[in-house]
């Protein structure tokens, strides 16, 4: 059994004249939470298609569950899930109905339809026809209908855009316990925190290719100023470099009592983004 | 095969449940009943149920009486596959497009085959409601009740595999509303045929051609092999036809690129 739920390796793809990805390369290792994190057009939504088999790359090797994805079968497709930026219900079905639909395709347990409804916040709306509900509650249901039968790997792609922040918290919690479960997820979202807060590693994808893999705190400290910020009793504010020579001068400080405060002032995951995709605030 | 088996199962209900709860099948079942009504009711002598029926089936014209039980069963035939073989199917197809329903089923591991297959059958069984409706409403003779539902069942499936073909082609509702116009003309030619003898002999080659021709034989007691093979042969070559033409293409509409 591969150690790898999926990879991709110097994979690229155009539509037309226009190079969409290129040289892509990344893995994830099952039971881990990955992000996939990109500007609008990046090729976010493009790489979950060719993972997923609803796109074929022009070059480059693909594998799902160490299986090169022409030979994926059937089962492996069994334990996936997937909730894409275009999942969509029926519109003439209520919200239980549709559930109840996707457990009997996935050959899942009745029990699941109430168990996920309740889980998120959609206990009392299961009879509600999804052309009624509102963006978040449609979101939540298409996400029910991802968990439904449990997959080992999961494909979110914004899975928390339009919901309120209790829902989204809900969300992550549910995200955590699949992990704890030894689900991987493979996740793409603009929202950084949510990336910091759920995934273990991220990639930063920019025009087609990846700038940077590592953990969020790793990517933090790489981008982080050489330097802490001091804050002192009656001399201001003082820059000192993380070296022998600065922390000789916050020692210094700091037995003439005049530290107050030592920050190292890394930058946040959207900094390194930004940085990284050479956008700015 | 468990699997593939509950999996048609399941969408097999989806997709009867939607038909009832869509308004666009609801006409589609309503328009051919109705004109069945129509004929028979309204349509004053012309119509079954009307004196000159009942005059000309006292043996003094019976080839007329015959001619006018072919005239509606022609029609509520032809109205009935094109209705729930292709518009149901066209349209049903077109709005999973446009809704991405589709996509979300075929990401949850259900096959194209599965899908097409369990909207086919869901077609095909509207169709032959409806004809069984279109029968009642009509007033027909009862003797040619099994002929007229194996005729339209058998008429159905070569236009549920065009159907099925067009309604993946389609990006939307609206693009299938402007696609479903040839398929139902095709479907509808048959009905035109009493205008004249060369429209007739045109429109015996349409997909419905072969079983309206075959079933004007049966009701005209005039049913050989030598009058049927050239109405079996059409209606066998649009069945391949089809079915060539949904295997070639089904697959390569349901792709992204």
């Amino acid at each position: 059994m591969s150690a790898m739920a999926l990879s991709m390796e110097a994979v690229s793809l155009s539509f037309g004249a226009k190079r969409v990805l290129d040289n892509l390369t990344f893995s994830v290792p099952r039971g881990q939470a990955f992000g996939f994190l990109g500007l609008s057009g990046a090729g976010k939504t493009t790489t979950i298609k060719l993972l997923t088999r609803q796109l074929t790359c022009d070059g480059g090797r693909v594998t799902l569950f160490g299986r090169p994805i022409e030979r994926a079968t059937a089962a492996d497709y069994e334990r996936i899930g997937i909730l894409s930026d275009t999942s969509a219900l029926y519109d003439r079905m209520s919200i239980a109905d549709n559930l109840a639909l996707y457990g009997r395709l996935r050959g899942a347990s009745r029990r699941r339809v109430p168990h996920l409804l309740e889980r998120l916040g959609l206990a009392g709306d299961g009879k509600t026809l999804i052309k009624n509900c509102s963006k978040g509650m449609r979101q939540r249901a298409a996400l029910a209908a991802a968990l439904i039968h449990e997959p080992e790997l999961l494909f979110l792609d914004e899975p928390t855009s339009g919901l309120d922040p209790a829902a989204r918290a809900e969300v992550h919690k549910m995200l955590a316990e699949l992990r704890g479960r030894g689900a991987t997820v493979f996740l793409t979202t603009h929202d950084m925190a949510e990336a910091e807060t759920v995934c273990e590693r991220v990639a930063i994808l920019n025009d087609g290719s990846i700038a940077a893999c590592d953990a969020p705190d790793a990517l933090k400290l790489r981008y982080a100023r050489n330097c802490v910020t001091v804050h002192t009793r009656t001399r201001g504010t003082v820059e000192c470099a993380k070296d022998a020579i600065g922390g000789a001068r916050i020692a210094e400080l700091a037995a003439a009592g005049e530290l107050l405060s030592v920050h190292s002032d890394e930058p946040n995951l959207e900094e390194v983004f930004l940085e990284l995709t050479g956008r700015e605030f | 095969m468990k699997a593939t088996l509950r999996k048609i199962g399941a969408l097999l209900v989806k997709d009867a449940v939607d038909m009832v709860k869509n308004p666009t099948m609801i006409v589609c079942i309503v328009m051919p009943v109705g004109m069945a009504v129509f004929y028979r009711f309204f349509m004053g002598e012309m119509g079954l149920g009307g004196p000159l029926r009942q005059s000309v089936m006292t043996d003094v014209q019976p080839q007329l009486a015959s001619m006018i039980e072919y005239i509606v069963l022609s029609l509520s035939l032809c109205m009935a596959i094109g209705m729930g073989g292709a518009t149901s199917l066209i349209y049903g197809l077109a709005e999973e497009k446009e809704k991405h329903t589709l996509r979300t089923l075929m990401l949850a591991n259900v096959t194209a085959e599965q899908i097409v297959l369990a909207r086919g059958l869901v077609a095909l069984g509207l169709t032959v409601a409806v004809e069984v409706l279109c029968f009642v409403m009509s007033g027909a003779s009862w003797s040619l009740f099994g002929w007229y539902i194996l005729l339209g069942a058998v008429g159905t499936v070569s236009v549920i595999l065009l159907s099925l073909v067009v309604g993946l082609a389609s990006r939307d509702q609206m693009t299938a509303g402007l696609y479903s116009v040839p398929v139902l003309l095709l479907v509808l030619a048959p009905v035109f045929g009493g205008f004249s003898p060369d429209i007739r002999a045109v429109v015996r080659f349409a997909p419905t051609g072969g079983v309206d021709e075959l079933l004007r034989l049966v009701i005209a007691n005039d049913l050989t092999l030598a009058a049927a093979w050239v109405p079996l042969v059409v209606t066998a070559a649009w069945i391949v036809v089809a079915a060539v033409a949904f295997k070639l293409l089904y697959r390569r509409l349901l792709r992204d690129n």
